[in-house]
């Protein structure tokens, strides 16, 4: 069954594939909000994150903290197979939908 | 040189998150804080920035019970408040069932306690009970006081001295102190029923504390 996914969840998934190896919270916060050029709450990127490792697309392994963290940990974030396979159908989803479309004259 | 947002928000956002998250949230957030808030915005922008972003955690956190008290209270407005006047009549002398009042508090207290046994099992801190309830009780009887107070200033703005004048003040801040206080403890409660809770759960599951 094809999982769905919302709007902000593509973005942050996107974020984490572009961001590759440094996808921890804050560097998936920058990238999202340069992306939807808005800004968005840290904590809606991180219950995002946590939804969708509940629901099995992420996982997620502690790494190192730095002094400008007081020593606190990052949890990097990386997709798995079935948030792959969600996020390529989102993908074809999109195409699919907006397949054929021409912008309509006197709107841009 | 490292600047620190300001404690209390920090203390108050560990305090919130739950235990899995409480290190790398509150990373992410110093992070931002010291390397591109402060340096861009100065200290007290910065900080302002610090705490609506506890306050986003906050809200999160509190919304659901919030929303749950709000509606019993209109709730009870509409169901009870017919009923109420119709125990006024049955002092009367006019045969009425009695309002019952029991109804107006348990089902609040009932959402209370849930709530703190909820925010203290999900942060694994007993006083995260105990802030949830002081919120959620805070909000909610402001906006209940709120909508006490402004139909009159609204419609009948040449009473609104009334509610401006010493003693409504004073009784709005006795309302306003001793149910915030009441819902904080009966939050706090539940908090405690959340603490022991998870400690035997993961007393039963062999994970040390």
């Amino acid at each position: 069954m094809a999982v769905l996914l919302g709007a902000f969840e593509q973005a942050v998934l996107l974020a984490i594939v572009r961001l590759r190896e440094d996808a921890y919270g804050r560097a998936i916060l920058r990238e999202v909000q340069t992306r939807l050029d808005r800004t968005v709450a840290a904590g809606a990127v991180h219950v995002t994150l946590n939804r969708l490792e509940r629901r099995a697309l992420l996982l997620s392994e502690l790494g190192a903290g730095t002094e400008l963290r007081a020593g606190r940990p990052r949890r990097y974030y990386a997709l798995t197979t079935e948030g792959r396979q969600a996020l390529n159908q989102a993908h074809a989803g999109m195409h699919q939908l907006w397949r054929g479309y021409k912008p309509l004259r006197g709107t841009i | 040189m490292n600047h620190t947002p300001p404690r209390w928000a920090e203390a108050w956002l560990r305090l919130l998150l739950p235990a899995r998250d409480r290190e790398t949230v509150s990373g992410d957030l110093l992070e931002q804080y010291r390397d591109s808030v402060h340096p861009t915005q100065g200290r007290l922008r910065a900080n302002a920035w610090y705490v609506a972003q506890v306050g986003w955690f906050t809200w999160r956190r509190c919304w659901l019970t919030v929303s749950l008290l709000l509606l019993m209270s209109f709730v009870s407005q509409a169901v009870l408040g017919p009923w109420a006047i119709a125990g006024g009549l049955g002092r009367a002398g006019i045969a009425t069932p009695v309002p019952p009042l029991l109804l107006m508090v348990v089902p609040p207290a009932l959402v209370l306690l849930w709530a703190g046994a909820w925010a203290s099992w999900r942060a694994s801190r007993f006083w995260a009970g105990a802030a949830v309830g002081f919120i959620a009780s805070l909000l909610v009887t402001k906006v209940l006081l709120a909508a006490l107070v402004l139909p009159f200033v609204i419609w009948q703005p040449q009473l609104a001295w009334v509610a401006m004048s010493w003693e409504s003040l004073r009784d709005l801040t006795l309302i306003l102190v001793s149910t915030t206080s009441a819902g904080t403890a009966v939050a706090t409660l539940g908090g405690l029923a959340g603490t022991v809770a998870r400690r035997a759960n993961r007393s039963y599951l062999g994970i040390e504390h």
